[in-house]
């Protein structure tokens, strides 16, 4: 039972909620035109910068993803963060590539491709970075619904009606206000969100007191559960897939690349970058605590996650196996016909279990009053990072898959209805495909995995573009086919059962990183391999 | 570690702490900015890579 109350908590809520839709709503009518749409006329300044850039990188299913690292791996989960913080802050204090890339006056990566590599690869690269990003926010919807839907203790047959008002809110604005609402929503929602995050992490730091939160990691994980390098699960190889890609994600993550275009000069962008490098510890260690936090209390237990009926399907070996079974590893000791024989149902309430845990735990932690608190921020948290991502998915469909294929370039009133249409086709799909999509495993793998599609390519081809002058547009088409197809590769032959072996011992870190070695190769020897043409000019 | 872990904790709750409560003074000067639609820097839309 949660302690949610619909009276005050849903009070709460609904106070924010129309905060948010009224604000929202009413800077539509500062959006004279596209580039007001895209890039908010690129008068974004420095603060407004840190509270968007932070409130689109942290959604709901953030929270549930950097959760279940702290839940499964304590404090050795939270690593990632300190990588991402790490390549931001020296691309932000250098201004690698996003200096060129904010100098150029593009509204996205592809337009900046185009003038060096050609419109083919302006259109391709925005087709892999639409493919890769949809797929990757797919799966935003659901996490949310779900985490909504448990800590108040509301049964899951209302996910989709939860599912479906968050997202009705969330495409009104931005349909109408494009980045304008999207900036001043962010602005509003990084304030409630960071407040309800604080809150909750001093409370529950006052009723367990460090040393137990430590105890308790020392005694799921040993030494593993503090340092990556004796953790089974990480590594040297994790480490550097961590580092590599976080870079890349900095470079070429569009969410990320969208605030830069929208900053009102160069230096600004890099400040934004530098100066938001830290949140992205607190992004990761904050709910991390949280997680063993829901382990001090919760323990492992993923049983618990079956009905009555469920847990009677199984056999006494398979309890058995499952309840000695590592922490958020429920599926490990059963052999392959064990694993078979398992209702799809049951396997995926059992891989869920440690995606659940936080939720649950706060459900029962918080009391009256702060639970509205975390709700609102959460909500705050998951509305900012739909909206931005639509915007931006949006803007590369518009602006590098369609407007290209025209001869005429559109009006400012049509460029924008197309804007919208668009938005509202993702938020469909999105809807759609959060009702039909299964995740299978970790949330933060799946999301590394459809994000290595095009992060390895696109950042071959953007430090190509902005240092190298020998490349290319052969060089590109390389580094675009060579770094999909690694990711690719593996995720077919890790489902092909006769062949998954071979998967699991490269493993998806050496995986990540040969994509990104690939792409480097395929844009180095494309370039050189490209003969040279009498009156070739660089843009 | 565990010590690492600690500082590494009470830095992110301290700037985390000091970073919300300065955005939220300061930003709402951006925001006034930016919905008032004052441009006081020239796009740098004609520079290329």
């Amino acid at each position: 039972m949660t302690h949610f109350s619909w009276a005050l908590d849903g009070s709460i809520v609904g106070l924010y909620l129309l905060a948010t839709m009224i604000v929202g709503i009413w800077v539509r009518k500062r959006v004279r035109g596209v580039e007001d749409f895209l890039v908010a006329g690129r008068e974004m300044n420095l603060y407004l910068g840190i509270a968007s850039l932070a409130a689109t990188e942290f959604g709901i299913i953030t929270c549930m993803y950097t959760a279940q690292a702290g839940y499964t791996q304590g404090f050795a989960g939270a690593f990632p963060g300190l990588c991402q913080a790490l390549s931001m802050w020296v691309i932000g204090v250098t201004g690698f590539c996003v200096k060129p890339l904010r100098d150029s006056g593009a509204m996205t990566l592809p337009e900046l491709f185009e003038r060096r590599f050609g419109k083919g690869v302006r259109w391709l690269s925005g087709v892999v970075i639409v493919m890769g990003g949809l797929l990757n926010m797919g799966v935003f919807l659901k996490i949310g619904g779900e985490f909504l839907c448990l800590v108040t203790g509301m049964d899951l047959k209302w996910l989709t009606l939860v599912m479906g008002t968050l997202l009705f809110l969330v495409v009104l604005y931005t349909i109408l206000g494009g980045m304008m609402s999207v900036l001043v929503t962010d602005f509003l929602q990084f304030v409630i969100m960071s407040v309800g995050m604080l809150v909750v992490t001093f409370l529950i730091l006052y009723q367990f007191g460090w040393d137990k939160l430590v105890a308790t990691v020392r005694v799921h994980h040993g030494d593993g559960g503090f340092s990556p390098l004796t953790n089974p699960t990480m590594g040297w190889p994790f480490i550097m897939m961590q580092l590599v890609g976080n870079t890349a994600a900095t470079l070429t993550w569009q969410a990320v690349v969208a605030r830069l275009l929208a900053a009102k000069d160069s230096a600004t962008g890099m400040k934004v970058l530098s100066h938001t490098s830290f949140f992205f510890v607190c992004r990761w260690l904050i709910p991390a605590i949280w997680g063993i936090a829901a382990l001090a209390v919760i323990g492992w237990k993923p049983l618990t996650e079956l009905t009555a009926e469920q847990r009677a399907s199984l056999t006494p070996a398979v309890v058995a196996k499952v309840e000695a079974s590592p922490v958020g590893q429920p599926l490990i000791h059963l052999d392959s016909a064990e694993k078979q024989a398992l209702p799809p149902d049951v396997a995926n309430h059992l891989e869920e279990a440690s995606l659940h845990a936080m939720p649950r735990f706060l459900g029962t932690f918080l009391p009256i009053g702060l639970m509205g608190l975390l709700l609102a921020a959460m909500l705050a948290a998951d509305m900012s990072t739909d909206s931005s991502y639509m915007l931006s998915w949006g803007s590369v469909i518009y602006n590098d898959i369609l407007a290209p294929l025209r001869k005429q370039p559109l009006t400012q009133s049509r460029g924008l209805l197309w804007n919208r249409c668009i938005i509202g086709l993702i938020g469909i799909y999105l809807l759609v495909f959060g009702l039909f999509y299964k995740i299978e495993g970790n949330v933060w793998s799946y999301l590394l995995l459809t994000g290595s599609i095009y992060l390895s390519s696109m950042s071959a081809l953007l430090i190509g573009c902005c240092y190298w002058s020998k490349a290319n547009n052969w060089g590109a088409y390389g580094a675009i086919l060579l770094g999909a197809l690694v990711p690719v590769a593996h995720l077919t032959v890790e489902k092909i059962s006769s062949m998954a072996w071979i998967a699991a011992s490269v493993g998806k870190d050496w995986a990540g990183l040969s994509a990104f070695a690939a792409a480097a190769f395929g844009m180095i020897v494309g370039s050189l391999l490209k003969p040279p043409s009498r009156n070739s000019s660089a843009p | 570690m565990e010590t690492f872990w600690f500082i590494i904790m009470i830095l992110a709750l301290a700037w985390y702490t000091v970073v919300t409560a300065y955005v939220a003074i300061k930003g709402t000067k951006d925001v006034k900015h930016i919905v008032a639609g004052e441009t006081d820097v020239s796009s740098a839309r004609d520079q290329d890579c």
